[in-house]
């Protein structure tokens, strides 16, 4: 027998197997429901489900294993743990980080423009802005660059992510199921939201400009 | 290896970096001024303007204001220190080393010049 056989033949006779069934078929249908939904915040909603029900299966796959053959999903739990530990801990340091070479304070007037609380005036020209886990961080220099409505497309953007990490478990579940969206998708994703809030004209020009500032 | 801090003495003793010296050149001038004025004036591109002024500000040469420009917020410059006054302090300060870890030679000439005189 080998892996695949040895984990099927002990799900299926394991007094799991029908939670295990439970939980695929729920996986499957949240995987189907990512790619049928047109709109980008269901989209989302969708990939988070699958991921979760993948996470959940996993326990339920590792104590259905009574064979030797195991040892794969022992692996993986060794990588999960760090995975996890390392996504845990990456966002404070680099908060730490910026904190230290730029300096940042929460910014009203940027707040009240998007409607989201949380986001924070960056004290560097250079003009940037990202998102860490439910805070975005957008510079001086993006003030200085783009218009109102460019820098509305800027927020919205970084909004999306800020809604796609809100359940920061979720968001970084991705790496611990290996569920594929790129992160060019999730970009792709926030520019849509970003163009239904200020337009696409906003959006592109914002971009432009950027780009035109770094060449 | 020991890093060992160099005052270089090249042709032009300056604090001052090319790019900076511009810069500062150009706020001492005309008072103030954001990027992409300072950046079109100057010729140089805006990303070294705003990475240089980032540094000029850490170091304090520099102020950085926020006004309101046509209802419009801008981020606008304002050199800290004169020209004579920067001047004095990178003077004073290179003296300072000197005198810290050469006290004696560095009293000696002084004493020197000024007989001569």
């Amino acid at each position: 027998m080998n892996t695949v056989e040895c984990t099927v033949y002990c799900i299926a006779n394991s007094p799991l197997f029908l939670p295990s069934v439970f939980v695929i078929s729920g996986f499957l249908l949240s995987v189907a429901g990512y790619f049928l939904v047109k709109n980008s915040i269901e989209r989302l909603r969708f990939y988070w489900f699958a991921n979760i029900l993948a996470l959940i299966n996993a326990p339920i796959l590792y104590f259905s294993m009574n064979c030797s053959m195991g040892s794969f999903l022992k692996i993986y739990f060794g990588y999960a743990t760090i995975a996890f530990l390392i996504l845990v801990l990456a966002p404070p340091a680099y908060r730490y980080h910026l904190k230290r070479t730029y300096g940042f304070q929460r910014d009203e007037d940027l707040e009240k423009l998007i409607g989201i609380e949380r986001v924070y005036l960056l004290n560097t020209s250079l003009p940037k802005a990202f998102t860490l886990g439910r805070d975005i961080f957008v510079s001086m220099g993006m003030i200085d660059l783009l218009e109102e409505d460019e820098l509305k497309a800027v927020l919205a953007h970084e909004k999306f992510h800020v809604m796609e990490n809100r359940t920061p478990f979720l968001s970084r579940l991705k790496y611990l199921t290996f569920l594929p969206l790129s992160q060019d998708r999730i970009e792709i994703m926030a520019d849509e939201y970003a163009e239904g809030i200020a337009g696409k004209d906003a959006l592109n020009r914002a971009k432009r400009k950027i780009e035109k500032f770094y060449a | 290896m020991v890093k060992v801090e160099r005052v270089e003495f090249d042709e032009k003793i300056s604090p001052l970096s090319p790019l900076e010296e511009k810069i500062m050149e150009f706020l001492w001038e005309n008072g103030s001024a954001h990027v992409a004025l300072i950046s079109e004036k100057i010729n140089v591109s805006l990303s070294s303007v705003a990475a240089t002024l980032d540094r000029l500000v850490k170091n304090g040469l520099v102020e950085r204001r926020q006004e309101k420009i046509d209802g419009r917020r801008k981020f606008v410059f304002y050199p800290v220190l004169s020209r004579d006054e920067l001047e004095r302090k990178f003077v004073e300060n290179v003296l300072d080393r000197l005198v810290a870890n050469f006290g004696e030679a560095v009293v000696e000439y002084f004493h020197k010049k000024g007989i001569k005189k």
